[in-house]
């Protein structure tokens, strides 16, 4: 009997374990077996990630928006104008730790990547969504305009695309969000 | 007994599995081929290769940093660091605009991959 429970139990844990790695939402490697499913893709798969993701009109014909995204205008290239909201963070670390990469012990952490070349990301952790941040111009250093706001929640209006999997927005003005009550949000 | 201490080893494994995913850490490396691009030229303009190296040189030097390009899924793998303070530029920025086949440690969250480059070399299959 022992034997049989126990031949029954395996199989549910597997099936269980296998669910939980493919949870959205979660941090999961990319393991071989994930990779080799992308590699198996035809070879137009590829292609269409190559290209950037097209914004479709609103119900309303007024402006476009990508998923997620809120409703703007078009952009050329392909890209939405809008204002996102979200918090201003080191990607390399929260890919790593996850949100409690982002606040107070981790602040100095974040500004020392940045200044030493990582670039800062907008996260949107509505929809657990990150749109790492494209520079105008070459030359330029895009983490220029976010530095002030390391760790804070902020409405960003910029440019946003998509392609390749990768969110990314060109910025053109950066403000602290403010909450219904009115007041800005910080959390360093 | 056997089948109990399988029933055990599997679930010991199901839970350090769990316990480093919610960690965001995971040992498993992985090799990818592909090309060193500037991932805002790349998502914004669609351009990589030789004739947008030295674009790509100039937003990597001012602080843009670059990604992996995978050639067969065209997937963006974002450079990431071991350690704070370390320029994640600099293992890529001889290669910028070339193929490489990199083997490191990936992260997704966010909808982002990141790989933390263990070793690199130009070309690849």
């Amino acid at each position: 009997m022992k034997r049989n429970h126990a031949a029954r139990a395996i199989p549910a844990l597997v099936f269980a374990a296998a669910a939980m790695l493919g949870h959205p939402g979660k941090a999961v490697s990319q393991s071989s077996s994930g990779h080799e499913h992308h590699a198996k893709g035809s070879s137009s798969d590829a292609e269409a990630k190559s290209k950037a993701m097209t914004p479709t009109p609103t119900p309303d014909g007024k402006a476009v928006s990508l998923p997620g995204v809120p409703p703007g205008r078009l952009a050329m290239g392909g890209g939405v104008t809008t204002t996102i909201t979200g918090e201003v963070m080191d990607p390399a670390c929260f890919l790593e730790a996850g949100e409690k990469s982002i606040g107070k012990g981790h602040f100095q952490c974040a500004v020392d990547c940045a200044r030493s070349g990582q670039t800062l990301a907008i996260y949107d952790r509505e929809i657990d969504r990150i749109y790492f941040v494209a520079g105008e111009l070459p030359g330029r250093n895009p983490n220029d305009p976010l530095m002030q706001y390391i760790h804070q929640k902020v409405d960003v209006l910029g440019t946003v695309f998509h392609r390749s999997e990768a969110w990314g927005v060109v910025i053109v003005k950066v403000t602290p969000h403010k909450t219904k009550a009115g007041a800005a949000s910080a959390s360093n | 007994m056997k089948p109990f201490r399988m029933l055990v080893a599997v679930v010991a494994l199901l839970l350090l599995s769990v316990a480093t995913f919610a960690a965001g850490q995971t040992s498993a490396i992985k090799t990818i081929v592909g090309e060193v691009v500037d991932p805002a030229c790349w998502v914004v303009n669609g351009a990589k290769g030789a004739q947008h190296a030295e674009c790509a040189l100039a937003c990597a030097k001012a602080g843009q940093v670059l990604a992996i390009l995978e050639e067969k899924t065209n997937k963006l793998y974002l450079i990431a660091t071991e350690n704070p303070g370390e320029d994640p530029n600099a293992q890529v920025l001889q290669y910028v605009a070339k193929k490489v086949t990199v083997t490191g440690r990936t992260y997704t969250r966010g909808g982002v991959t990141a790989i933390k480059i263990a070793e690199i070399t130009p070309g690849g299959k």
